[in-house]
């Protein structure tokens, strides 16, 4: 069996903010559709995103396999932005826990933790969703960025019944922040190093050290349609690519247990029609989907 | 060689922040058992103390809560968790909360929220139903608590706890009768 997760922050409401219009609504409910009824994802968790975008995509898109989850209560001044969708014969969800930290008059969102069980394997799963503040609220170099990644990884220790092995346990999101930042590899302990965090099992594996850059190599023949990261920033001066979007995976399922995960199936999706969206300067769009694939392993072979 | 001097000089410099930090909280716990007092005529008293944990089966109940179609699979996973259970040893265990109770009323302490703090004071964690709320500082820690007071199951339970019968109310009423 195999379980699929994307993130996707779908740039409709920034911080609650309804900004887009029908045609772009709509053209994101065709790409969740698409998402989970085509390439039949059992986890979709969607990033700057309102009741009402929600309500669109209940009322268009095809949902009867899958159960959404969504809490945009008020948290300080601002509120979550993220909800999901699961495919209910395949994650049964036990609870979901909204995670904030309050420092000053400042409200931090954390994540969302989304406890599941695989049914007929009793395995739990805890996937984290976050979406954490932009370089603009909270600048590259601010102590609140290093404490996003620590009480990230309070929480995660949270759930893990020993203190030097992480429990099975998934985050996904956008974390304004790369694979090399110190938020993520420092503080959250997520190592580009798959060898050691097999060896220490207190860390966890990013694959997306290896989206950084463009996908396929320079040659003089090819045509410009690779991508450079997961975050397109139309105005960059040194770069406009940055890779703020991952899937991240708890040292348990780099092989100690039957549930692994399926590398060469995680990365970022690059829909030919989407990304003329997001190079395209008149229009909201500018994350790509990211996904995820974890998949049983008979390990006697 | 360990500079053990410096270590210990650092320690004692922890320790005094530490000291200073759990004073403070110490502080606000002490103002909003003070406020709340005052807004109840003296009735209602908000403090943190020990509460027993539940009983170990609570684990599964958000499970039977949602899971209605259950299937064979997780029926089985179930009857696991249940045999895992009655093999722990039943000695109580308890947990840090913020609690309140009518001084008037025996016995009547009522969680509010789980409650834990960090050996040097902050971050403190204050778990609300399924929110958990990390505390950083003194700001940070008032506003948590502001908010659990204005949550509304919360809420409902302060109103609870203040309108409860007074036992020599009861006592009295019957003798008039």
């Amino acid at each position: 069996m195999r379980l699929s997760f994307v993130w996707w922050n779908t740039s409709l409401s920034p911080a609650g903010r309804d900004r887009a219009t029908d045609e772009q609504r709509q053209f994101v409910c065709s790409m969740v559709n698409f998402m989970l009824n085509k390439m039949q994802i059992d986890f979709l968790a969607l990033g700057e995103i309102t009741n009402r975008d929600v309500k669109a995509i209940m009322e268009k898109c095809e949902l009867a396999e899958f159960d959404t989850e969504m809490d945009f209560v008020k948290n300080g001044r601002s509120r979550f932005d993220t909800c999901f969708f699961y495919r209910r014969d395949k994650l049964m969800l036990l609870a979901t826990h909204p995670i904030t930290s309050n420092k000053g008059n400042r409200t931090l969102k954390i994540a969302q933790r989304a406890d599941f069980m695989i049914p007929g394997y009793g395995i739990p799963v805890h996937v984290f969703v976050s979406h954490w503040p932009s370089l603009l609220w909270c600048h590259e170099n601010s102590a609140d960025r290093h404490l996003l990644g620590v009480r990230l990884r309070d929480s995660i220790e949270d759930v893990s019944p020993e203190r030097e092995k992480l429990a099975n346990v998934i985050l996904v999101g956008d974390y304004n922040d790369e694979p090399f930042d110190a938020s993520l590899a420092e503080q959250l302990m997520a190592t580009r190093d798959r060898e050691l965090a097999k060896r220490k099992p207190h860390l966890l594996y990013n694959p997306f050290w290896r989206h950084l850059g463009f996908s396929k190599p320079y040659s003089p023949e090819m045509t410009d349609d690779s991508i450079g990261g997961t975050y397109f920033h139309k105005n960059g001066e040194i770069t406009r690519w940055r890779t703020f979007d991952q899937i991240i995976f708890s040292s348990a399922f780099l092989g100690q247990t039957e549930w692994h995960l399926n590398e060469e199936l995680t990365g970022v999706l690059n829909f030919e029609e989407y990304r003329a969206k997001i190079i395209d300067t008149n229009e909201i769009f500018d994350h790509f989907p990211v996904f995820g694939v974890i998949e049983e392993v008979d390990n006697d072979g | 060689m360990a500079n053990f001097a410096e270590a210990y000089k650092l320690g004692l410099n922890a320790a005094n922040k530490a000291k200073k930090s759990k004073e403070e909280i110490n502080q606000i716990f002490y103002e909003l058992k003070k406020q709340i007092l005052e807004a109840t005529d003296g009735k209602i008293s908000v403090m943190r103390t020990r509460l027993p944990d539940p009983p170990k089966l609570g684990i599964i109940s958000p499970l039977k809560r949602r899971v209605l179609g259950m299937t064979e699979s997780s029926s089985s996973y179930i009857r696991e968790l249940h045999e895992i259970n009655s093999q722990i040893d039943e000695k109580e265990i308890q947990h840090w909360a913020i609690a309140a109770e009518n001084l008037l009323v025996k016995n009547s302490e009522k969680e509010l929220a789980r409650w834990s703090q960090d050996r040097g004071g902050y971050p403190c964690k204050i778990i609300l139903d399924s929110k958990t709320m990390y505390c950083e500082d003194k700001v940070g820690l008032e506003n948590a608590l502001t908010k659990l007071l204005s949550d509304p199951v919360v809420g409902e339970t302060l109103y609870r706890l203040q309108n409860i019968p007074l036992p020599e109310q009861v006592s009295t009423e019957a003798t008039t009768d």
